[in-house]
């Protein structure tokens, strides 16, 4: 069985507005504030009430055909590639501070470019290495823009 | 008046910010050309570089931007039959059986030809509206900004095309969400943070921006890999014939241009119209107009069928700096992104731009003409050169690409967990992409999202919690109808529909 993909969109977003609902009672309100016209919950409430009605229309209106099925929307996807790609950014993320730009972003750099599939060493590092140093060049010298070097230097000493 | 328009001339002329207007328009065009990569993500590409400028020249170096990748875009829509961007789509219709004439030379430079005119008559266009606009915007109260922010975002939604209304709305509210996490600024308490120190200024404009654009399509070219058409590209660009035309194409261009021109300018000032609307638009009405003899042409390489598009699409661009100049909401994503943009820099967009900070105001409009005059004599000739960087691959490419955008929004805060956030964003936003949602929709919703908060907090402070202020002001009250009337027609229209539909269904029964 496979839902419509405009069916299982508008079901994500009313449970999106539910459990922004369920969350708005946890913003704290000033002292006094309950009874003013407008508090900090005021548009949290509308909101997460419009996107219920919205969201319930679209799931009890007719299903737009053209929309077709979830399956088919998700089927052919290259996902390995991007999975591979998305934790080098969250790898880049955690390296950023410790080993500075320089180091991490030519790891970045290289560790992307072989992951599509680039495999030659002179182009991973000519086409990482000089962009990276014209970078920060660019970013320290020409910008003032200080950049840190990585914790890891620190560490050292 | 007079005294601001020197003013911006002499800031637009500056070298820094004719560099920068050359600068944008060269790699507006390079990204414009790439499968996949739209004006948003050049502009959004664009902003970490413009930190160290003055607001006036970040700002030229973005409306560069927006001009090249639009010219970008047809480009590839000529010359491939593949718009790189939606607002060239319907330039295709015409330049691409032209190409395959052995007339691309000619088709591109029609195109430039169009959108030079379409751009500067509306750049004249705007240099007369804003400032009146402007001036009658600095009587607007609160209540009157709140419904304009109604109306921005319900036309937004309106606009979005068949099918896409209850999507629009629902990406609209959903980024109207996302801005309501953090601190709320009247009130000063946390929302949404869930205790987390990260989330307590909020989520970042230019975060969001970069992650659903271009980190987001960057990952979305390998998911979902499409032809790679910069070959067939270069190919093309080989072979441009001449780039010539005649005095009988150049008197058939002239009228087209003018009404082109002014449907355009207008299309764009609608808030969520834009310019890929502007561009249907001017070629329908083109059709229609048309003699019996001529509409034959049409699809088969019509000279008007190409000069429509493509001057509505860069007169739509100029006209939807109107109301993100004048009013400070922005009436598209691209307009949305330079919005956030602007903002960092320190500047509010809006009426007090127009006194408090003339040059910026100014030298914006003096360098849409720079602009248009430095795609008609730079970027069209050196178009073969500007190709030759289409020849950097893929693996290579989108790499660059999402290391400008997380260095980008890093440069911003210094804190990594912002590249761990924009991860995420662009996870969402690929699967609300795969799912057919929109994503400007809900750029706009972020930005005027807490604008439209503060807005109607102040109103029905003022009006001591009655909601009044709504109906006591005739402008407020038309606006408001207005909005009504966006959102209730593309929904009467399904309703209607639908309602067709079922009671065909009992009539196909009986037989």
């Amino acid at each position: 069985m496979s839902i419509n993909r405009d069916k299982f969109g508008a079901l994500l977003f009313l449970c999106l507005a539910l459990i922004y609902g369920f969350y708005v009672d946890d913003i704290p309100l000033l002292f006094g504030d309950e009874d003013a016209p407008f508090n900090a919950q005021t548009l949290p409430n509308a909101l997460a009430w419009i996107l219920g009605v919205v969201s319930f229309i679209q799931l009890v209106i007719p299903a737009n055909q053209e929309a077709g099925n979830l399956s088919a929307a998700f089927r052919g996807l290259k996902w390995g590639r991007v999975v591979q790609l998305a934790v080098l950014m969250v790898f880049y993320g955690f390296t950023i501070r410790y080993l500075g730009f320089l180091i991490s972003t030519t790891i970045f750099l290289v560790g992307g470019f072989a992951v599509l599939g680039e495999r030659r060493i002179k182009v991973l590092l000519g086409a990482s290495i000089p962009v990276v140093f014209i970078f920060w060049y660019l970013l320290t010298q020409l910008m003032g823009i200080y950049l840190a070097p990585g914790d890891i230097f620190e560490m050292l000493g | 008046m007079l005294e601001g328009i020197f003013s911006g001339l002499s800031t637009a002329v500056m070298p820094i910010n004719l560099l920068m207007v050359a600068v944008g328009c060269f790699a507006g065009t390079f990204i414009g050309m790439l499968p996949g990569l739209g004006p948003i993500t050049a502009i959004a590409l664009m902003i970490p570089i413009t930190y160290g400028f003055d607001p006036s020249t970040g700002l030229i170096l973005m409306a560069g931007v927006y001009y090249g990748a639009i010219f970008g875009g047809s480009t590839s829509s000529i010359l491939i039959n593949a718009p790189g961007v939606a607002g060239t789509v319907a330039t295709a219709f015409d330049g691409y059986p032209m190409a395959q004439k052995g007339q691309a030379g000619k088709a591109l430079a029609i195109a430039a030809y169009s959108s030079f005119s379409g751009g500067t008559i509306a750049a004249i266009f705007l240099l007369v509206a804003a400032p009146v606009l402007a001036s009658v915007s600095l009587s607007f109260q609160s209540g009157d900004y709140f419904a304009l922010m109604v109306l921005g975002l319900t036309a937004v939604s309106a606009f979005a095309g068949k099918g896409q209304v209850l999507k629009a709305i629902t990406m609209t509210l959903f980024g109207i969400m996302l801005s309501t996490i953090g601190t709320d600024p009247a009130a000063g308490v946390a929302r949404f943070t869930f205790g987390n120190m990260d989330l307590i200024d909020g989520i970042s404009f230019l975060l969001l921006a970069m992650s659903t654009f271009a980190l987001s399509e960057a990952l979305l070219s390998i998911l979902r890999p499409t032809k790679d058409t910069r070959t067939d590209e270069e190919r093309a660009l080989k072979n441009l014939g001449s780039m010539k035309l005649s005095k009988e194409e150049v008197k058939t261009m002239i009228p087209v241009i003018g009404r082109s021109s002014v449907l355009g300018f207008f299309t764009g000032v609608l808030p969520g119209a834009g310019a890929t609307i502007a561009s249907f638009l001017a070629y329908g009405m083109e059709r229609n107009i048309a003699s019996a003899k001529e509409k034959l042409q049409f699809g088969k390489g019509s000279i008007r069928g190409l000069a429509a598009p493509e001057t509505a699409n860069n007169a739509a661009c100029s006209g939807s700096f109107v109301p993100l100049l004048t009013l400070g909401i922005p009436g598209s994503g691209t307009t949305a992104v330079m919005m956030g943009a602007l903002i960092s820099y320190g500047v509010q967009p809006g009426p007090r731009l127009f006194v408090e900070q003339p040059e910026v105001f100014w030298s914006v409009i003096i360098s849409m003409y720079i602009g248009n005059i430095v795609l008609l004599v730079l970027n069209l000739p050196l178009i073969p050169y500007i190709s030759r960087l289409l020849a950097l691959p893929q693996q290579l490419l989108v790499p660059f690409v999402l290391f400008f955008s997380l260095i980008g929004v890093y440069l911003v805060t210094f804190n990594a967990f912002d590249i761990h956030m924009m991860v995420i964003a662009a996870a969402i936003a690929i699967g609300l992409r795969l799912l057919n949602y929109p994503m400007a929709p809900m750029l706009l919703g972020f930005i005027l999202g807490s604008m439209m908060e503060e807005n109607l907090r102040r109103a029905l402070m003022i009006s001591d919690g009655s909601l009044a202020f709504l109906w006591e002001r005739p402008i407020t009250l038309v606006i408001l109808l207005l909005s009504a009337l966006f959102l209730s027609a593309p929904l009467v229209g399904n309703l209607r529909q639908w309602v067709k539909n079922r009671k065909a269904v009992p009539n196909d029964g009986e037989f």
